[in-house]
């Protein structure tokens, strides 16, 4: 039972990185800690299977193996940006480009960017991703 | 999504810089009341219906999200009133993103007059 419970760890340690985000927000951009666990599960794992030989703990090292690399390969490559060209610099003036878009508000009602920007001294645009 | 969540609990700090936090979604009807409902009321949000603002910054991510849409890159805009960018900042991937804390102080190195 206890290789099983080693091998848990590796997904657990991932799950964790992942509540982290959408629970609270931390964001990591090397999640170095999530990657640690699941390494010493592997060793942990490996040296168990080195005693006791058996087609289900080497499944247990495959397995665990093949999600640690999906994870890193994920973090570190996958969800990397590809450079995309900046078009709008710090200083533009965009007053002009931004007057005329089909934006609106939740009710359908039109919404006049330039004007918006009147109602403060400063606006933060955030641009996100729905639900992540 | 959860960073608009930590926005909006520092909508006081912003406040006094003078700054108004607006969103920018691509979501559906249904999708952005939910967001709305849980960011609370301190962010105004706007729907980029055909994407044009996205585009204008370049943000439109080459990678549709599962659903097959397009989605913008995270990212923060700070705009004056007569539409000069003040800052711009975007995620390096889309796993992460600026905290308030962060973007609080972007802020108001951009609105501290330089000598």
């Amino acid at each position: 039972m206890r290789p099983t419970l080693i091998f848990l760890m590796v997904p657990f340690s991932f799950l964790v990185y992942f509540l982290l985000v959408l629970g609270m927000g931390i964001f990591q951009e090397y999640p170095v800690i999530h990657y640690l666990v699941a390494f010493v599960a592997l060793f942990y794992l490996f040296k168990a299977t080195r005693e006791k030989r058996t087609a289900y703990l080497w499944v247990l090292n495959g397995l665990g193996w093949v999600l640690t690399l999906f994870f890193i390969w994920w973090t570190l490559i996958f969800s990397t940006y590809k450079q995309n060209p900046w078009p709008i610099k710090e200083q533009d003036n965009i007053s002009a480009r931004i007057a005329d878009m089909a934006l609106e508000t939740v009710d359908g009602e039109p919404v006049v960017l330039p004007e918006l920007l009147q109602k403060n001294p400063t606006t933060l645009l955030v641009f996100f991703r729905g639900h992540w | 999504m959860v960073e608009l969540v930590k926005l909006q609990k520092n909508k006081p700090a912003f406040d006094e810089l003078g700054t108004s936090i607006v969103a920018v979604t691509v979501e559906d009807n249904d999708g952005m009341r939910k967001t709305m409902k849980r960011v609370g009321s301190g962010v105004a949000f706007i729907r980029d219906t055909e994407g044009q603002l996205m585009d204008l910054f370049g943000l439109r991510d080459q990678a549709p999200n599962p659903s097959g849409k397009s989605v913008p890159r995270s990212a923060n805009i700070l705009l004056r009133q007569d539409g000069q960018v003040l800052w711009v900042h975007n995620s390096p991937n889309y796993r992460v993103r600026l905290g308030p804390d962060d973007v609080l102080d972007a802020i108001k190195q951009r609105l501290t007059p330089s000598k």
